[in-house]
């Protein structure tokens, strides 16, 4: 409009000015008119009343034309301003002004539709913006094109409140799921930990038993020295009661072969006394013979006494020998308690061995579930950070966690760390599970580098990255199930099944 | 003046797509009057411009209402409300009113704006009469600012009562007929 103003109105003056510039012209024709009909015909009453009568009536029109170039006016500038955008300026006192009267009603009346239309549209959608969806448009009193656009809105108001809702359920269940993921890692790290500390305090229970076995077997080789020992002392009493009950017999042996002395000595005592007799009777000639008999009763005498003094060195000797032969039974009788008590010790011993074991292998048979179930929690973690970095926009620590590679992760350490050795060496389950193993890495790996390509757009991406996660999980499987089959080979070998 | 003249129990019904559209100063001096609100209420635009807006307020308006209402314009909200209005001829109106305030495109305030639909008039007798009824017996057993406070409140616990805000409320009752639920 305001374009318009200058193309038209181009070397043409305004209305105010052509007003003023008739007005005036105007006025000179009356006036010269007047001038001259005067001068032509003289002054009379009618001139003068014609005169006034058409300047009054001239003058009412410049009046009320002004008016009308007013309202004119505002109508241009109420236009000028709505144009702008402010729809709030309205035209009124035109009463009396006809058509431009109407004109400037019609102009209020479609301001007023216009100006309800944009402030209902804007508070609706203001109050949409905050979260209300219950101040829709309110179309009455608008007609047509308006009415309809407000309607529609209110449609499209009552639309968008229900994506609004499905929306909230995705972000609610997208951030549950979310949190779900992160708190799971966070779990399953803990879990991990706990693992490892129970792994570790297990393997030290079961290195003390092991040390506790080792322990008792030295002690029972002690306790063998000892029974050995003891063995050796009752042998040796046993002997000395031996020999002194054979001294003991050889004793009484001895006392009666000189009783048998002392019986021959007497015997000879009588005889040589017989012979002293005979020989007294026989004189002289007898003699020389009792000599002799002398001598023998002399000696049988002295027979006599030393055997009665050997009978009682012999007598004291037999009582030494009963002393020491009761001293030695009782030493026996101690010895066999001592050597009882030592086997029973040593039975303890032995099964305080045995079991000290046992426990040693059932530990290690427990570290070997753990530390299995470590490396398979290790695994399920590295396949968590997985999915956690493919979800994630930015590369974070997740996407940093499953960059290691198969042979750097805890399996892998653990894996390579054993190669062929040990237990491992015949392992068929072993064996089996680097292949699978691999390629859970190698999967990830993969799906890791398509979402670097424009997944959001591209369906075969997508579908390819899928594709990925699924061989790993498939590879993942069997991992876990080689692992499993590694546990229960080495629990047969510690015969624990 | 007009103001003085006496209520007449004589209700003028607005028409179905009947948009009356006033517009006040900030001060709330009427400065536009369309011509639908002079046709009905019978004020001329002469008698309405410079006029205080309270021109055709009725008796049986509780002040409370209009205290909200400019509560609700000087935060610069809307407000919604189901309003009666008296003619010039002491005959009454009822208008469901919404008033914005009219900014200029520095965001200055420039006065404010009305626009006045027809309501269901089952909805007033149902809902509105009874409540304004409650409230204007309020104002007139108390005296001063401290009955419009318990008029407020009364209206207050009233939308506490059906769990939702003034606005919403009257929405609902304007397009529904019926508080939501
Ligand atoms: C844009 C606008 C429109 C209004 N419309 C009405 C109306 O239709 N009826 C009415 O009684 N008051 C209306 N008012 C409120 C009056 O200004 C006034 O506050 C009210 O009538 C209470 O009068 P009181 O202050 O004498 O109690 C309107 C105010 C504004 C700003």
């Amino acid at each position: 409009m305001v374009n318009s103003h200058n193309n038209t109105s181009r070397g043409i003056p305004f209305l105010h000015t052509q007003l003023i510039w008739g007005s005036i012209f105007c006025y000179l024709v009356i006036t010269a008119t007047f001038i001259y009909s005067s001068w032509q015909y003289g002054i009379d009453y009618w001139h003068v009343a014609g005169g006034a009568v058409v300047s009054t009536i001239l003058a009412l029109q410049i009046i009320q034309t002004r008016r009308m170039l007013e309202i004119l006016k505002r109508l241009n500038n109420t236009l000028t301003l709505s144009v702008k955008g402010e729809l709030h300026h309205r035209v009124n006192s035109t009463k009396g002004l006809g058509e431009l009267g109407i004109v400037a009603w019609a102009l209020n009346d479609l301001l007023d539709q216009v100006e309800s239309y944009f402030k209902e549209v804007d508070t609706a959608f203001r109050q949409v913006s905050q979260g209300n969806f219950n101040r829709p448009p309110l179309s009455a009193g608008l007609p047509g094109r308006m009415g309809d656009s407000l309607r529609s809105i209110t449609l499209s108001i009552s639309a968008m409140h229900d994506n609004q809702a499905l929306l909230n359920a995705n972000s609610l269940a997208s951030n549950l799921h979310k949190m779900n993921t992160s708190n799971l890692i966070k779990n399953l790290k803990q879990t991990q930990q706990d693992l490892i500390n129970i792994n570790e305090s297990s393997r030290s229970v079961g290195e003390q038993s092991s040390f506790n076995a080792q322990e008792a077997q030295q002690s029972l080789n002690s306790v063998g020295a000892i029974q050995a020992a003891i063995n050796e002392i009752t042998h040796t009493v046993q002997q000395v009661t031996e020999v002194v009950q054979v001294l003991s017999q050889d004793s009484t042996q001895v006392a009666a072969s000189l009783m048998t002395i002392k019986e021959i000595a007497d015997q000879t005592n009588l005889l040589a006394l017989n012979a002293s007799i005979e020989a007294a009777r026989a004189g002289e000639n007898g003699r020389g013979f009792a000599v002799v008999a002398d001598e023998v009763k002399a000696l049988s005498q002295r027979t006599k006494s030393a055997a009665e003094s050997v009978d009682k060195i012999l007598q004291g000797f037999s009582r030494r020998v009963d002393e020491v032969s009761s001293v030695s039974e009782q030493s026996q009788t101690v010895t066999q308690e001592m050597k009882q008590m030592v086997e029973q010790f040593e039975a303890r011993f032995n099964q305080l061995a045995h079991s000290s074991e046992t426990s040693a292998r059932e530990v290690e048979g427990i570290c070997t579930v753990i530390y299995h179930s470590l490396v398979k929690l290790d695994h399920v973690v590295y396949k968590q950070n997985g999915y956690v970095a493919l979800g994630e926009q930015d590369k974070g620590a997740e996407y940093q966690a499953v960059q290691v590679n198969h042979t750097q992760c805890r399996l892998g350490r653990w894996y390579y760390e054993n190669l062929n050795q040990g237990q491992f060496a015949q392992s068929q389950a072993y064996k089996a599970l680097e292949v699978p193993h691999k390629r859970v890495h190698s999967s990830v790996h993969q799906a890791l580098a398509l979402v670097d390509q424009d997944w959001q757009k591209d369906v075969t991406v997508r579908d390819a990255i899928v594709a990925a996660m699924q061989s790993a999980e498939s590879a993942s499987e069997e991992v876990m199930h080689w692992i499993d089959q590694m546990t229960e080979e080495r629990m047969q070998q510690l015969g624990l099944t | 003046m007009t103001r003085q003249t006496t209520p007449r129990s004589h209700e003028v019904v607005l028409g179905e797509h009947d948009l009356i559209v006033s517009k006040t100063c900030p001060k709330g001096k009427i400065t536009y009057a369309n011509r639908k609100f002079m046709a009905i209420s019978g004020y001329s635009e002469q008698q309405l411009l410079g006029q205080p807006h309270n021109i055709i307020r009725h008796p049986d308006m509780p002040k409370a209402v209009y205290r909200l209402m400019w509560k609700a314009l000087q935060q610069g909200h809307e407000f919604f409300g189901f309003v009666k209005n008296r003619c010039a001829d002491g005959s009454y109106y009822w208008v469901f009113a919404n008033v914005t305030p009219d900014l200029d495109l520095q965001g200055e305030l420039k006065g404010y704006y009305s626009v006045r639909r027809k309501p269901n008039l089952e909805t007033i007798k149902q809902f509105i009469e009874p409540l304004y009824r409650s409230m204007l017996d309020i104002e007139a057993a108390g005296q001063g600012a401290g009955a419009i406070d318990q008029s407020v409140a009364k209206l207050e616990s009233w939308l506490q009562e059906i769990g939702i805000d003034y606005c919403h409320a009257m929405i609902a009752l304007y397009q529904q007929g019926k508080l939501p639920k």
